[in-house]
């Protein structure tokens, strides 16, 4: 056994291990982040910084979404202006009147849970975006929705954490724990030797159900691949961010196939950054020139102007999903000691906030801030 | 994909400096469709670099090495379909072979996608530059951009020159701007070059090479200019441009020198990102590049990918041209000459002694002022990465980049990417791996591409 014992040991640096690391250290708890690479070289690295409530319906994630917003702000006083976190708004747009008609209906079912959405008319759209293609007939806005640059935020709340006592020991991958005489958790093992403490927080993303394995507790999380392009600095183009109709249907989609819905928004550093793709095929990485092709054409189809654009580089990561697109939140009944924070698929930076809440007051034993049990990693179990 | 016409044939050659156009040739001999793509105007790559204007011979003679190699190659080349300024911006593998993209022409930038059994990656090198106090200077270049401004369009750098790094570039572009009536007021060379005399086997066979050593450093001693061995560039000075530079020695015993325009050159950094896209093995060389694995026919890990040149490991021309011959060979299924394949180990294992006595120290790296920049396109200060490191937990060259911008620019961390990754390792002590590096060269695209052209690409069209 390590000659040093921690409260709790985070595995995985990214976003989600380290907001859970800020806030448990914050409460107190002496913490350990391991990441098997550097730190914040997993998916939030090669994601987009969208904090999203326009494409969630009512239910747990929406939930979920709402305390994170909520929680982003209060972060905002504490994180430099360095991480971009910015209340921009973001708008869903359609250029079909049947199109429209569907994102107005669901706009009216979620403003009934607390979600702000204004239905724009083209003129009221062409002052906002003044570059939108000439037919996009309406759209929906959401000033709820922001943006932050997801490594920095990650790499700041470490910051953060680390002055609250947290130690964060990058290339140090988790390989196992070690359990008492009463089956509770004693240490986690890693290729750097034990480390003992009372709680394992598996924040290991994409490879969540890996670790989970590791530790005895398996959930089924799943890659789902997702490119972005990134064209040069621009002049100011994309002042919101902007989503094609279809993105949220691609989002709460079941589909195994490969969907790509136009997602824009410029940086502050004046790159444009134009996803989202999402099919399930493994880790593969290889590029796809189709994938990237389409994410192009939706792209000047939305914002012509964006066609003599050069792209500058791609990105590819896996988005960790479960197969009811449902992050796990919670302690683990099988471990005593382990708590999963992991499979928040596309939506894993906007949801790390509540999600380290969430883990905080379970590790404390507080009162939840919401309820937890649809986030439950037994919940698999019962299905099968 | 909807109309850019896509042609099929048997090798698409990237690259036509030397090696590409010794592959290219060789594979045409060979009875083989090759095209040959160069994202340059001209043919030659970094060795001939010869002017736009249809200079005489002679004047080329004076300014080239090997033009009769060059002379030599060019005629050959009628066999081979060559396309200047069109640059590949993607390698994809298909099924059955390989499909390369690239764009045509400078202003237009047409797309243009060629299908091709074979390709030989023959991609060349960028000029390293290690960062050091007034690098940024105008008038201060590196030594190949010097030579090209030269060569390409007569252009002297400066009229009072000095060069600062290490390797034997400095002595060649010395030698060329003295013939050229450049006055040349001291060469600094961080490296011993007498200790190539400690590894006398690594040169028995290349008595061309030491001639011409020889002969370098003797024009610079007829022209009384100084070769400054174990002196590194402390400093550039000036307001608007570069005006006068400081040498140092180990010891840091310091010398002035007033000048118009220092040129630099840290050895070379090998283009890989076109390669990297079909993720080839890769090794870390002697000078601590990135390179391609090949084996004794020019072969990558990846069967119908072969690599040739700088991009296989920097060793000068000669052994650039050998290796572009034995792929040209391979592809047509031709018999290589042994008496090749043993001059290609000789100038390898010279090329190891190269990288052993010319290094560059990291010293520059713990020297470097906090507000020096390390990346111009998105100027981004050492201080800045050194910050990332301590404060935000930083230590490889993809999170410096991910947290400070450094290689975001333009240049998508061509030129500034070494330097980081040295900055990186001095500051936070963690040696690079080799996945930092494959990590940190690999892009798609290789250069950047219009959304319009990367829009062609859909197999069907957007549903926006
Ligand atoms: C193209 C794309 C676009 C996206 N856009 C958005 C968006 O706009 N908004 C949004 O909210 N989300 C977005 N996402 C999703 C978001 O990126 C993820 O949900 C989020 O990054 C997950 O964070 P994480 O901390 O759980 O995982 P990660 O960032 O992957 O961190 C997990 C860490 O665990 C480490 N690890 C794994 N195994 C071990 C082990 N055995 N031992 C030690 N360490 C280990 C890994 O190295 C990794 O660093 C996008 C994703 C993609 C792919
Ligand atoms: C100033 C100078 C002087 C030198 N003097 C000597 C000397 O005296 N002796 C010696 O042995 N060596 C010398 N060298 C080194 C020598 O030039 C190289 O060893 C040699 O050129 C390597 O050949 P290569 O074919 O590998 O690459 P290169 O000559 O670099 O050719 C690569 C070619 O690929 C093209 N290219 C790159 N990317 C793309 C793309 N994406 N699409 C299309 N085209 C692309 C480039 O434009 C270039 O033409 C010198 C180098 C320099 C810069």
């Amino acid at each position: 056994m390590s000659a040093t014992a921690y409260d709790v040991v985070v595995v995985g640096a990214g976003i989600v291990g380290a907001s859970c690391a800020h806030r448990l250290a914050e409460a107190g708890l002496s913490v350990c982040v391991v990441d098997r690479g550097p730190v914040v070289s997993g998916t939030t690295g090669a994601g987009e910084g969208n904090i999203l409530v326009s494409d969630k319906q009512a239910g747990p994630e929406l939930d979920l979404a709402l305390l994170s917003v909520r929680l982003w702000h209060e972060l905002a006083d504490i994180l430099p202006r360095a991480v971009e976190l910015e209340a921009k708004g973001g708008i869903i747009v359609s250029s079909s009147a049947a199109g429209l008609a569907a994102v107005v209906a669901a706009a009216d079912r979620q403003r009934a849970h607390g979600i702000v959405a204004d239905v724009v008319g083209p003129d009221r759209l062409a002052e906002l975006e003044p570059h939108l293609a000439h037919d996009v007939v309406g759209g929906v806005s959401y000033p709820q929705d922001m943006q932050v640059q997801p490594m920095l935020a990650a790499a700041h709340l470490l910051r953060i954490a680390r002055g609250h006592g947290a130690v964060v020991r990058p290339h140090t991958r988790m390989v196992g724990v070690d359990l008492g005489a009463d089956g509770s958790i004693r240490a986690v093992r890693t290729d750097g030797g034990p480390i003992g403490c009372r709680w394992v927080v598996n924040a290991a993303g994409t490879w969540g159900g890996e670790v989970a394995t590791l530790a005895g507790g398996p959930v089924p999380v799943l890659p789902r691949r997702g490119f972005i392009l990134v064209t040069e600095p621009l002049p100011a183009t994309v002042h919101h961010k902007v989503y094609g109709a279809d993105y949220v249907a691609n989002v709460a989609s079941d589909s195994a196939g490969l969907e790509t819905s136009p997602v824009i928004e410029s940086t502050r550093a004046g790159t444009v950054l134009i996803g989202a793709s999402r099919e399930r095929v493994g880790f593969d990485r290889t590029p796809s020139y189709d994938v990237l092709g389409r994410l192009a054409a939706q792209a000047i189809a939305l914002f012509p102007v964006l066609a003599g654009a050069r792209v500058q580089r791609t990105y590819r990561g896996f988005r960790p999903y479960c197969p009811d697109h449902l992050p796990v939140i919670g302690a683990d009944p099988r471990v005593d000691g382990l708590v999963h924070a992991c499979g928040h698929e596309g939506a894993g930076i906007g949801l790390a906030p509540a999600t380290a809440v969430l883990v905080t007051e379970t590790v404390t034993g507080a009162v939840p801030s919401m309820p937890v049990d649809a986030f439950s990693p037994l919940r698999f179990e019962a299905a099968a | 994909m909807a109309d850019a016409q896509r042609e099929q044939v048997d090798v698409v050659v990237v690259g036509a400096g030397p090696s590409g156009l010794a592959a290219a040739v060789e594979a045409a001999a060979g009875g083989l469709r090759v095209v040959l793509l160069e994202q340059s105007a001209r043919v030659g790559g970094a060795y001939w670099r010869h002017s736009p204007d249809h200079l005489d011979d002679l004047a080329e003679v004076r300014l080239h090495h090997d033009w009769t190699t060059f002379r030599r190659l060019l005629a050959r080349l009628r066999a081979v379909d060559v396309r200047t300024e069109h640059t590949v911006w993607g390698l994809e593998r298909l099924e059955l072979g390989f499909r390369v993209r690239a764009l045509r022409g400078e202003v237009e930038r047409a797309p243009v996608v060629l299908d091709a059994t074979s390709v030989v990656v023959a991609t060349g090198t960028h000029d390293r530059v290690a960062p050091f106090p007034g690098w940024t200077l105008p008038g201060v270049m590196g030594a190949g951009g010097g030579q090209a401004l030269l060569k390409g369009s007569l252009v002297a750098p400066g009229s009072r020159v000095a060069l600062a790094g290490t390797g034997p570039l400095l002595l060649v572009v010395a030698d060329g701007l003295l013939r050229s009536g450049v006055e040349v007021v001291a060469v600094a060379e961080s490296g011993h070059p007498t200790a190539y005399g400690l590894h006398p086997s690594s040169w028995s066979g290349l008595a061309s090479r030491t001639q011409e050593a020889a002969a370098y450093v003797a024009t610079l001693a007829q022209h009384r200019v100084p070769y400054l061995a174990g002196r590194t560039i402390r400093a550039a000075h000036g307001a608007d441009r570069v005006e006068r530079v400081t040498f140092a020695t180990r010891r840091g015993r310091t010398r002035e020198y007033d000048v118009d325009a220092l040129l630099v050159s840290h050895g070379f950094t090998p283009q890989l990102e076109l390669l990297l896209q079909v993720e080839p093995e890769t090794r870390v060389d002697g000078d601590g590049s990135l390179v391609v694995v090949v084996d004794d026919r020019q072969r990558t890990s990846v069967p119908g990918v072969l690599a040739t040149g700088e991009v296989t490991g920097v060793g000068g021309a000669s052994l650039a041209i050998l290796e572009g011959y034995v792929a040209g060979r391979a592809l047509s299924d031709r018999a290589v000459d042994p008496a090749v394949l043993r001059r290609i180990d000789v100038h390898r294992r010279f090329a190891r002694t190269m990288h052993a006595v010319h290094v560059t120290r990291d010293t520059w790296a713990r020297d470097l002022p906090d507000d020096e920049l390390v990346c111009r396109c998105e100027e981004v200060t050492a201080g800045a990465v050194r910050a990332a490191c301590r404060e935000l937990g930083v230590d490889d060259v993809r999170g410096a980049k991910l947290m400070t911008r450094a290689g975001m620019g333009l240049c998508q961390g061509r030129m500034c990417g070494r330097a980081v990754t040295d900055l990186v390792a001095v500051t936070t002590g963690r040696e690079p791996d080799r996945a930092d590096a494959v990590r940190a060269a690999g892009r798609l695209p290789a250069v950047p591409v219009p959304l319009s052209a990367l829009a062609r690409e859909a197999r069907t069209g957007g549903d926006a």
